[in-house]
């Protein structure tokens, strides 16, 4: 390979804006971690310092003992597992006609499910809590599971559609000369052979469901049903100026979310992508 | 289900499958959209109807200075956040595309922020920028000649710290889809055309840029209704203040209906963003399709 100082410069050009991106990322993450693990006079000491002198768990062991953060975690979770649960069960029996059957009357519905992506979330808030309110669902893990749900369904339609596109259709077949009725074909050969397309479903609604704070914010009000993010919203006004508490509860709401999503970043990625790349 | 439908079940049954995802939505999204409309006709007194009056909120509301003033904040807060997240997402996913040490690994820090909630990239910020003991006012105060600066309480600075902050928390996503819009790109097309003696700018602009168009569109789309649409990291960064200098047409919705129980006025310009909604997505494809895609 020819020295080629030019390229060389270009190289290092490169590696330097990544590192700078890199930075600008995990500066902020850092800055919080570092944070949470102080006593509260290090987080207002001057100079601040990135790496604390001594490193403490007060902040977490307050908040995981005398704070219901455990329980918003596990709301979080309920209801994340639970949105993921109904909506590939829905999107996945969407998605396939969508796929593979024709049928009168079918572009149109395929439009009205994207469509509904256009109605603007905050416009729905107040009559979703009084529809809510009227049919006693408020408050409950059901109701954020199914509006959740019903914001994640779109996409997930469109995702599995492409996904179910790219199967084969002669493995459907063979099975059904065999006997299968289409039901039973989507499940024994369809489903199984959608491993990727399911997990790139899986943890995009999980991550929406995990992230969401007006649904929850509207809908639920008492601790035993909030979710993490309005719990951090609340320790905000709680925390006041403790920001070495106010960061310990940003790890912890950071934290499984981001674990989920390196374990499956592939899926994410594709998840993400699908659909949106020709060929 | 068979015995259900005899005759016609192989019509039926497409209908049949798509009935749960059709119902939640209609439920859902579509049901409460039209209530939303509804009240929109009338004037309200908390969550009471007081009278009918047609379209008298929106004329109201598009009247009303403060409505422009949040209208030209939205367009600020879009635009910009546009035009800091779609290059950085180009540039990155070149970059990326090309064969280099830690690729992977650096591809997946730098998905990171599009992972994080609104409510928790607004309160990592907020820590950042904190007047008193944040990181970024110390390096300003310790070593740049400039003062510490309230990034979120001052009028001049809290619009760009919110669309600064948005594009940190929304490049990820540009940069994926381009990435793999990038990467179907098939070698030889390169190949033939620098073989021809193209240059790699040409090369960028003549084949690159027209491959990934679709991509590009489907990207500014989402992105767009994305930004148009956020109310809670403008909630929690500044709560559209200082001075209403964040206040963007979707948290006015946001205000108009949680803060004053101006709930008829509120969903007048729900119902308003809506149709901007739907015009953007129209016009985006038209003028893409201008442009001679498929």
């Amino acid at each position: 390979m020819r020295k080629n100082p030019k390229g060389l410069l270009e190289k290092i050009a490169i590696y330097v804006f990544l590192l700078f991106m890199i930075g600008v990322v995990l500066l902020p993450i850092f800055w919080t971690v570092s944070t949470s693990l102080k006593t509260f006079d290090r987080t207002v000491s001057y100079p601040p310092r990135l790496i604390p002198e001594r490193i403490t768990l007060e902040s977490y062991v307050e908040l995981l003992t005398r704070t219901p953060m455990l329980r918003f975690l596990l709301n979080s979770t309920i209801i994340s597992l639970g949105t993921v649960f109904l909506v590939l069960l829905v999107g996945a029996h969407a998605g396939y006609p969508a796929a593979r059957l024709r049928f009168a009357g079918k572009d149109f519905l395929m439009l009205l499910i994207l469509f509904t992506a256009m109605i603007p979330g905050i416009s729905i808030l107040i009559p979703l809590y009084t529809m809510m309110s009227r049919l006693g669902l408020l408050d409950t893990y059901i109701v954020l599971i199914i509006t959740n749900g019903a914001q994640c369904i779109p996409m997930v339609v469109w995702l599995l559609r492409g996904f179910f596109q790219a199967i084969p259709p002669d493995l459907e077949d063979a099975a059904r000369i065999d006997g299968c009725s289409r039901l039973s074909a989507f499940y024994r050969v369809i489903l199984p052979l959608s491993g990727p397309g399911l997990a790139a479903a899986a943890i995009y609604t999980f991550i929406w469901s995990w992230n969401d704070f007006l649904l929850a914010f509207t809908l639920t009000t008492s601790d035993s049903k909030k979710v993490t993010q309005v719990g951090l919203y609340t320790f905000i006004t709680g925390y006041g100026i403790e920001w070495n508490r106010l960061c310990a509860s940003v790890v912890l709401g950071l934290m499984p979310v981001l674990f989920f999503f390196l374990i499956l970043e592939r899926y994410f990625v594709r998840g993400l992508t699908a659909g949106a790349v020709k060929g | 289900m068979r015995f259900l439908f005899p005759h016609n079940f192989r019509r039926v049954m497409p209908y049949i499958w798509l009935l749960p995802a059709l119902f939640i939505v209609v439920w859902i999204s579509l049901y409460p959209g039209y209530r939303g409309f509804i009240w929109s006709l009338h004037q309200t007194q908390y969550v009471r109807f007081v009278r009918f009056i047609g379209f008298e909120n929106y004329v109201a509301r598009w009247t009303d200075p403060r409505t422009i003033r949040a209208i030209i904040n939205s367009g600020i807060y879009v635009g910009g956040s546009l035009a800091f997240s779609l290059p950085l997402g180009l540039l990155l996913a070149l970059i990326l595309s090309r064969p280099i040490k830690f690729r992977s690994l650096i591809r997946t820090i730098l998905i990171i922020p599009w992972v994080t909630s609104q409510t928790v990239s607004a309160l990592l910020w907020t820590w950042m920028l904190n007047p008193s003991f944040g990181l970024i006012n110390y390096w300003l105060a310790a070593y740049t000649g400039v003062g510490k600066i309230d990034f979120l309480g001052n009028p001049r600075f809290a619009m760009l710290s919110l669309v600064l902050i948005n594009a940190w928390r929304s490049f990820s996503f540009p940069m994926v889809m381009f990435l793999a819009a990038i990467q179907s790109i098939t070698e030889e097309i390169y190949e033939a055309a620098s073989m021809d003696g193209a240059s790699r700018w040409k090369l960028f602009t003549s084949i690159t840029l027209p491959l990934i168009k679709s991509t590009f569109l489907i990207t500014l789309i989402m992105l767009t209704l994305n930004f148009f649409n956020m109310v809670t990291l403008i909630f929690l960064l500044t709560s559209g203040g200082p001075g209403g200098t964040t206040e963007t047409l979707s948290y006015l919705v946001f205000s108009d209906a949680f803060l004053f129980w101006r709930l008829g006025s509120s969903a007048a310009l729900g119902f308003t963003i809506f149709l901007i909604n739907a015009t953007f997505s129209v016009a985006y494809i038209r003028l893409m399709q201008r442009g001679g895609i498929d």
